[in-house]
């Protein structure tokens, strides 16, 4: 470990951390931008499985693009998961809306189809209809009718919010 | 159409949540003067974050009743502190006048 230098991993984490905050302050009222906190809420998790892969890296690595944090995040909650299986169905639940949001990050959403919906920009459905996050996204507009996922994506942010403090407590800078 | 209440509300919400998932154990509805609900949840499934942080949402599934709901959702670890005084609900959520949903 380079002594006195920032690793790319704790980078990462207080990246992640300033994007919880605002993520957190736009979720006290998710009526105010449910597609925005959709965004931010998965540029969180997107930090939070590279802030866990680059814990003991401490230069960025030439292939550093965007990543799917996925394959990565699944593994770490597999392993949350192993030593907390009364959790399971929660966390089954909360993976389930990080995937749903990872996979409409656009450059991902683009790899599956360029009719799939996505957050951040709008798109071109099957019908040739320009859609956008705010009106089309579909968990968008669940979070405006169901409050079971608002509490689910509560439920994400409050798990990304004790997930840094971990994360925090075991990556040296 | 009926409208319910803001106490039936509240319990549709609880027993929903509880429906959802079963480590919801306890919801307390704290009664407020206006059309704002307060609903206090507590999880054992629910990850601690250390702090209390409510959030605000419509309630108008079905257009039964438009109202707000603010909700705390803590774990069971944030709800023993609660208890503990070691952290304290905001101002305007006093547990001497909330009623149990569950």
């Amino acid at each position: 470990m380079s002594e006195g230098k920032l690793s790319v991993g704790k980078a990462f984490l207080l990246q992640a951390k300033e994007d919880l905050h605002a993520t957190e302050t736009l979720g006290h009222d998710i009526s105010l931008s449910p597609s925005t906190f959709c965004m931010l809420l998965q540029m969180v998790f997107e930090k939070l499985a590279k802030a866990y892969r680059h814990r003991h890296t401490y230069s960025i690595p030439a292939q550093l693009r965007h990543e799917i944090a996925g394959a990565h995040f699944n593994k770490t909650i597999d392993e949350i998961i192993r030593k907390n299986p009364q959790k399971h169905k929660y966390y089954k639940r909360i993976m389930g809306l990080i995937r749903t949001l990872e996979d409409a990050q656009p450059a991902i959403a683009k790899r599956k189809s360029v009719h799939e919906p996505q957050l951040e920009y709008p798109w071109e459905n099957e019908k040739h209809e320009i859609c956008y996050p705010a009106k089309d996204f579909p968990f968008v507009q669940r979070l405006l009718a169901h409050t079971d996922d608002i509490r689910t994506a509560w439920e994400a942010l409050k798990f990304a919010k004790a997930y840094i403090n971990e994360l925090d407590a075991s990556i040296r800078s | 159409m009926v409208t319910l209440s803001l106490k039936d509300t509240a319990q549709a919400v609880a027993v929903s949540h509880h429906k959802m998932d079963e480590g919801t154990h306890t919801a307390k509805y704290f009664p407020s003067n206006d059309n704002l609900i307060k609903i206090l949840e507590v999880s054992s499934s629910v990850a601690t974050s250390g702090s209390i942080d409510p959030f605000l949402c419509d309630y108008d599934e079905h257009h039964a009743a438009p109202y707000r709901i603010e909700i705390i959702l803590l774990s069971d670890e944030e709800w023993k502190d609660v208890l503990d005084k070691k952290l304290r609900l905001p101002d305007d959520w006093d547990l001497q006048y909330a009623e149990d949903l569950l």
